[in-house]
């Protein structure tokens, strides 16, 4: 395969580039990537403070309130900024925007590993506490309910 | 073969005192104490010391930060830090870095699982002492929402050799970004790799449990060195006379040179790593190779030669001779 920047030389290097979540890939030759400076360390100056930016959600970007964190004082516009909270509040203050961050992030927004002072998972936890109002329902014969959260916890077992 | 070295990383924080990019250095001291008074009414007290870069020197921190106890990041700035760094060099808790509490423990051997066992206690006993702050559905809260949930890293330095000189690293990049895992360079995020040494982690820590990363990156790590075997000793058989000469030549000069660079001395000791691992080279071990590897690292051997650091020759001059005197 030739270089797809000169297309004179054969191709040597794959350059592959993730930058704001979208994925380029480049077959270049040894010049061809030098003089695109590959081999220099890529993470300055590419705006990676503002990598998040665009993981919000668009109406997240546009609100006319800028709403404060009552802790840190940090704004809904400088988290969209710098796509880092200020302090622990910050996940509940702008819990709207970070839901849908951390899903793209993590491809998910529910935790289920440890829980702090509990043995076992929070998934393991989760199922207990449903197995717990699986029982309430049955008892209270609420059926419906109880259908439905037994489906919740195949599901969770599933998974696990 | 071994892997180099694992490590599990696990991020906390406090639940009403901003992340330490916006927090006061009055806050930060007040963290630093908080954590050292929860570990010293610990069973742990007595193996555990504690470093303030206030107080401290900034080779001694350097190489510190060399032998990984402390990050990068953690030398830089103003902001009062500290290090709570186990005797035998296994724990390092670092406070103040880009979250309060990151508990680092080091690994031996081919799991990690042990290593989190030690994490997961230091975080028992902390958590009984401190407000750790947690959410419901998002779990651990973390300054940077890419540690999220578990708050937890778990990765290994890998030798890569034969399949960096086969030019499939970037297929190796490829499959690991598949499995939710990154490779990087030897020093960690934003770093390039030196002499073939890549670090493997897993990239998300959110909506998996803490089992399941170690698993995932335990199997990753047992593949990725099936891979380089196989490759290995493909290029071995197709390339003898070539790669028997490159390790041992290799061996001879970092064993009779007069200076040596950093650099060099990785790309040195990953050749002669590779010629140990293929039969080539036997009077020196693995560990004793990387032992040395890492007690020539720049701040390091300056601080062990009593040298002010800053004169790269002088330093080239001892890692030089530490090499002599200790691989021969």
């Amino acid at each position: 395969m030739m270089c797809e920047k000169c297309g004179i030389n054969p191709a040597a290097v794959t350059l592959t580039q993730v930058i704001n979540g979208k994925k380029t890939v480049k077959k270049l030759c040894v010049s061809c990537a030098q003089e695109n400076n590959i081999y220099k360390d890529l993470n300055m100056d590419l705006g990676f403070s503002n990598l998040f930016s665009s993981f919000f959600n668009e109406g997240e970007q546009s609100r006319s309130v800028d709403e404060k964190c009552p802790l840190c004082e940090m704004t809904r516009s400088e988290l969209i900024k710098t796509g880092k909270g200020g302090c622990a509040l910050c996940y509940t203050t702008f819990e709207a925007a970070m839901t849908p961050l951390l899903k793209k992030i993590h491809l998910t927004n529910t935790h289920t590993g440890k829980v702090p002072g509990k043995p076992g998972s929070a998934s393991e936890n989760k199922i207990d506490l449903l197995k717990a109002q699986l029982k309430e329902a049955i008892e209270k014969e609420e059926y419906e309910k109880a259908a439905r959260l037994r489906d919740e916890i195949k599901e969770m077992e599933g998974r696990m | 073969m071994q892997y180099t070295s694992g490590r599990v990383r696990l991020a906390r924080n406090l639940k009403s005192i901003p992340f330490p990019s916006r927090m006061t250095k009055d806050a930060a001291q007040n963290v630093i104490d908080k954590v050292w008074e929860a570990l010293s009414a610990s069973a742990l007290k007595d193996t555990l010391k504690i470093i303030k870069s206030e107080e401290c020197d900034k080779v001694t921190l350097m190489s510190l930060s060399e032998k990984h106890l402390l990050s990068p990041d953690f030398l830089k700035g103003t902001l009062p830090r500290a290090a709570i760094i186990s005797e035998d060099e296994k724990i390092s808790i670092m406070i103040n870095e880009e979250d309060h509490i990151r508990i680092q423990v080091f690994a031996e051997g081919n799991s990690l699982d042990e290593a989190y066992d030690t994490a997961d206690k230091i975080d028992n006993l902390l958590a009984e002492k401190l407000d750790i702050a947690f959410h419901e559905k998002f779990g651990y809260l973390t300054s940077c929402p890419t540690n999220a949930g578990t708050g937890m890293r778990a990765s290994f330095m890998l030798h890569l050799p034969a399949l960096t000189m086969s030019n499939s690293i970037s297929s190796v990049l490829t499959w690991a970004n598949k499995l939710g895992l990154a490779v990087r360079g030897v020093y960690g995020e934003g770093s390039k790799a030196r002499g073939a040494f890549y670090q493997l982690s897993n990239q998300i820590t959110l909506g998996v449990t803490e089992k399941e990363i170690l698993q995932r990156v335990n199997l990753a790590a047992e593949e990725l060195i099936k891979k380089e075997e196989m490759v290995r000793n493909t290029l071995f058989e197709n390339n003898r006379v070539k790669i028997t000469d490159r390790t041992m030549r290799a061996y001879g000069i970092l064993t009779s040179a007069y200076t040596i660079s950093s650099d060099e001395a990785f790309s040195l000791s990953s050749d002669v790593l590779l010629g140990i691992s293929l039969g080539i080279i036997d009077n020196v071990t693995p560990k004793k190779l990387l032992d040395a590897l890492f007690a020539t690292m720049p701040a390091t051997i300056s601080a062990a030669a009593s040298l002010d650091g800053t004169d790269p020759i002088s330093r080239d001059i001892a890692r030089a001779q530490y090499f002599r005197e200790n691989l021969k």
